[in-house]
C-alpha cells in the first residue's frame, strides 16, 4: 500500500476533510482512508476526484485533531515490527482521553460512529462503559444527556426487582 | 452551533452503541444503575443481563419478579436464611419450581444450595437444558436419603450437563460413581469435572477413581481429591495413573491433589528429614513417562502427592521434548526435578510450582530459569536447600517474564533475603505472596522500612505477608 512511502516520499498525497462548522483539515491519504466513511467516498464513486473535498457532517472541527492524532498513531502501532510494548499503547490512550469531558467524549463517539472506524469506536465505548462503573443513576443520566421518563411508580418498582440481584463484593 | 446540534443528538444514541457499552458493564450495582436511567434503558438492560446471583429470602420467593428473562447463569446459592434447604416435597416447592422456571426460561448455568435431594428432584425437571451446574451444601447428606440421589435427580434430566463442580458439596466419595455409571450417556457427555472437594477428610479411593474415569470417557478437564499413601486402602499407585490415563485421553487439565494437602493441616510444618526416608508414595518415574505418553492433549497438570516421588527427571524430560502444549505444572513432593548435570524441563511452560521438593538446589533453580523461558509465575514452597542467591540467578535470568511470585515456608529464605532476591523484577512484578520463617522478628522489623523501600513497586497490585512464627 501507499502507507510505506508516506513516510519516504516528499510528496505525499493529501485529501481535504471538511467538519460540520465548515473548518478544512487536509490530511493524508491512508490516514484518511481509515474512516470507512471517507473510503467509501471514493471507493465505488468514479466521478470523485481526490482533490475532491469531503464534508463531513457530524463531526466538529473541534475533535478533528485528536481523532487524526489516533489514526495516525495506532495505524503506525499495527505496522510497526516487532509490535509495541502494550505500556507505550496504553500511555497513548491514557493520554488521548486525558482531559477529555464526557461531553467531549459523547460527542467524539458519535463522531466515530459517523465515520464508520471500528478500532476507535471500540476504544471510545470501552472508555466511556469505563466512566459510568459505579456512578450515579443521576451521573449517567447527565453523560448521556438523557431525561427520565419514568414514574416514581415505576421508579419504586425496577427499584424493587433490582434488589433481587445480589451485588457480592467488589474483588479486593 | 456544533454543540447544540450534537446535544440534540444525544437522545439518538444509536442502538449498536448503546449496546456495546451495555455489554461492556457486568457488574450488578452499575447493571442496576443502567435499569434505572428511562424507560428504553432498562428495557434494553433486562434484554442484555445475562447473569444473575439471587438475593432473598426463600419465604418470598413467591414475589420474584419476571422481568430477567433473558438470565442463562443463575445463582442460588446466596439466598437468606442460608442453611435452610430450599426446597422440600410440599406441594408449595412444587409451586415455586415451576415459578423460578417462568422467571429464568434460558437457564443453561446453575449454581445451587443443595442440601436435601429435593432441591434438584423438583427443579432439575424444569431446565432440562442445563449444561454447567455447580452444587453447594455443607452438611452431611441425611441418613435415609438413597446414595448419590442428589446426582439421579440431575444426571436423569439434564441430558447435555457438560459441567459438574461438585468443589464444595458434601458427599461421600462413594455417592458419585454409581450416578455416573447409571447414566452412561450424561456421564459420556461431561467434559468438565470438579470434585476436588475440600470439606472431605479422606480423597477418592483408587477403585473410584477408575470406575468414574471409565464413565465420563470425554473428559478433557479433571480436578481430584486422592490419596498416594500407599499405607492406606484405595490409594492411586502407578496402576490407577496409567487407568485414568487411558480413561480419559483428551484430559488438557489434571489435578490430582493428596487429601491430606487440601485440609487445614497441610500448612502445619513436618519433619521432613525424616519424611523423605520414610514416606514414599508408590508412583515410579517409569509410569509418569507412560501416563504422560497416553495424555497428549496436556496444558495444566497438578500433581500433588504428599508422599515422596523420587528422580523424576527422566518423565519430566520426556515431558519437554514431546509437550510443548503443556503450560502449567506443579509438583508436590517430586524429587529430582533437575538432572544432576543440569537440564532444561519444559520449553512451553508459564506456570511452574514446586512444593516440598528435597533436593532441589541452586543450581536446579538455574537450570529452570534456562529451562523454562516463558515463565510469569513461579511458587516454591518447602524447599529447604534453595538460598537467596539461587532465587536471585532465577529472577535474574527470567526478569523478562516473571510477574507473580509465591515463596512459602523455605527454611533459608525469609523475608528479607526472599525481597532481596526479587530485586532484578522489582518494577515488573504484579503479584507477590510471601509466608515464611521470621528468625528474628525485631530485627526485621528495625529494618522494614528500608525493605518495603526497595521492594516498592508500582506495578504491584497485590501483596500478601503471613507471618508464622516458629515456636
Amino acid at each position: 500500500m501507499a502507507s510505506s512511502s508516506s513516510s519516504s516520499s516528499t510528496q505525499v498525497k493529501k485529501i481535504t476533510l471538511k467538519a460540520a462548522d465548515g473548518k478544512h483539515f487536509e490530511v493524508e491519504e491512508p490516514v484518511a482512508m481509515e474512516m470507512e466513511t471517507v473510503k467509501s467516498f471514493f471507493v465505488g464513486n468514479e466521478d470523485a476526484m481526490k482533490d475532491m473535498v469531503v464534508p463531513l457532517l457530524n463531526v466538529s472541527s473541534e475533535h478533528m485533531p485528536a481523532i487524526l492524532d489516533f489514526y495516525r498513531n495506532h495505524s503506525e502501532f499495527r505496522k510497526r515490527t516487532p509490535p509495541p510494548p502494550a505500556e507505550e499503547v496504553k500511555a497513548f490512550n491514557e493520554a488521548f482521553l486525558e482531559n477529555k469531558s464526557d461531553e467531549q467524549l459523547m460527542e467524539m463517539i458519535m463522531a466515530a460512529n459517523f465515520l464508520n472506524t471500528k478500532e476507535l469506536l471500540n476504544f471510545l465505548t470501552e472508555a466511556a462503559a469505563n466512566r459510568i462503573k459505579n456512578k450515579s443513576v443521576e451521573y449517567v443520566r447527565a453523560f448521556f444527556g438523557i431525561e427520565n421518563d419514568f414514574t416514581p411508580e415505576e421508579e419504586a418498582r425496577i427499584r424493587a426487582e433490582n434488589e433481587w440481584a445480589f451485588d457480592g463484593l467488589d474483588e479486593d | 452551533m456544533a454543540r447544540i446540534l450534537s446535544k440534540l443528538h444525544f437522545h439518538e444514541i444509536p442502538d449498536v452503541i448503546l449496546s456495546s457499552i451495555f455489554s461492556l458493564v457486568t457488574d450488578t450495582r452499575t447493571r442496576n444503575t443502567m435499569s434505572l436511567v428511562c424507560l428504553k434503558w432498562c428495557k434494553l438492560e433486562r434484554s442484555m443481563r445475562t447473569s444473575l446471583t439471587l438475593r432473598g429470602n426463600i419465604r418470598d420467593l413467591y414475589l420474584l419478579p419476571d422481568c430477567f428473562q433473558a438470565i442463562t447463569k443463575l445463582d442460588l446459592s446466596f439466598l437468606s436464611p442460608w442453611g435452610c434447604p430450599l426446597f422440600d416435597s410440599s406441594q408449595y416447592s412444587l409451586l415455586l419450581s415451576k415459578l423460578l422456571a417462568k422467571s429464568f426460561p434460558k437457564i443453561v448455568s446453575l449454581t445451587i444450595y443443595a442440601r436435601n435431594p429435593s432441591t434438584l428432584r423438583c427443579l432439575a425437571p424444569e431446565w432440562p437444558n442445563l449444561r454447567q451446574v455447580k452444587l453447594v451444601s455443607w452438611h452431611q447428606r441425611f441418613n435415609n436419603a438413597l446414595v448419590g440421589s442428589e446426582f439421579v435427580a440431575l444426571l436423569e434430566n439434564c441430558y447435555s450437563l457438560s459441567s459438574l463442580d461438585l468443589s464444595d458439596f458434601y458427599c461421600w466419595t462413594e455417592d458419585l460413581p454409581p450416578a455416573l455409571e447409571a447414566y452412561p450417556n450424561v456421564a459420556a457427555s461431561l467434559s468438565h469435572l470438579n470434585i476436588l472437594i475440600h470439606s472431605l477428610a479422606d480423597g477418592f479411593k483408587s477403585h473410584e477413581l477408575i470406575s468414574i474415569t471409565a464413565a465420563c470417557t470425554n473428559l478433557r478437564e479433571l480436578l481430584t481429591t486422592c490419596i498416594f499413601d500407599p499405607r492406606f486402602i484405595g490409594f492411586v499407585g502407578d496402576e490407577t495413573l496409567l487407568l485414568i490415563a487411558s480413561n480419559c485421553p483428551l484430559l488438557s487439565l489434571l489435578h490430582l491433589v493428596d487429601s491430606t494437602s487440601v485440609s487445614i493441616n497441610a500448612s502445619v510444618d513436618h519433619d521432613h528429614d525424616e519424611e523423605y526416608k520414610t514416606k514414599y508414595s508408590s508412583i515410579s518415574h517409569t509410569t509418569l513417562g507412560d501416563f504422560f505418553t497416553s495424555l497428549p492433549m496436556l496444558e495444566d497438570l497438578v500433581l500433588d502427592v504428599c508422599n515422596n516421588v523420587s528422580d523424576v527427571w527422566p518423565a519430566l524430560e520426556f515431558l519437554n521434548s514431546k509437550y510443548m502444549r503443556l503450560k502449567s505444572l506443579k509438583l508436590g513432593e517430586f524429587h529430582g526435578i533437575c538432572r544432576p548435570d543440569g537440564f532444561a524441563l519444559c520449553r512451553g511452560l508459564e506456570y511452574l510450582s514446586i512444593k516440598n521438593s528435597a533436593d532441589l538446589t541452586e543450581s536446579s533453580l538455574i537450570s529452570i530459569s534456562l529451562g523454562c523461558p516463558k515463565l510469569t509465575k513461579f511458587e516454591i514452597q518447602g524447599c529447604y536447600k534453595i538460598t537467596e542467591m539461587g532465587l536471585w540467578k532465577l529472577v535474574y535470568v527470567l526478569q523478562r517474564t516473571l510477574i507473580d511470585m509465591r515463596i512459602s515456608s523455605c527454611k533459608n529464605l525469609n523475608t528479607q533475603r526472599s525481597l532481596q532476591a526479587l530485586e532484578p523484577i522489582r518494577d515488573r512484578i504484579q503479584r507477590l505472596h510471601i509466608d515464611c520463617v521470621w528468625e528474628d522478628v525485631e530485627h526485621f522489623e528495625g529494618e522494614s522500612s528500608t525493605d518495603t523501600s526497595s521492594t516498592k513497586s508500582t506495578k504491584l497490585k497485590r501483596r500478601y505477608m503471613w507471618e508464622e512464627k516458629k515456636t
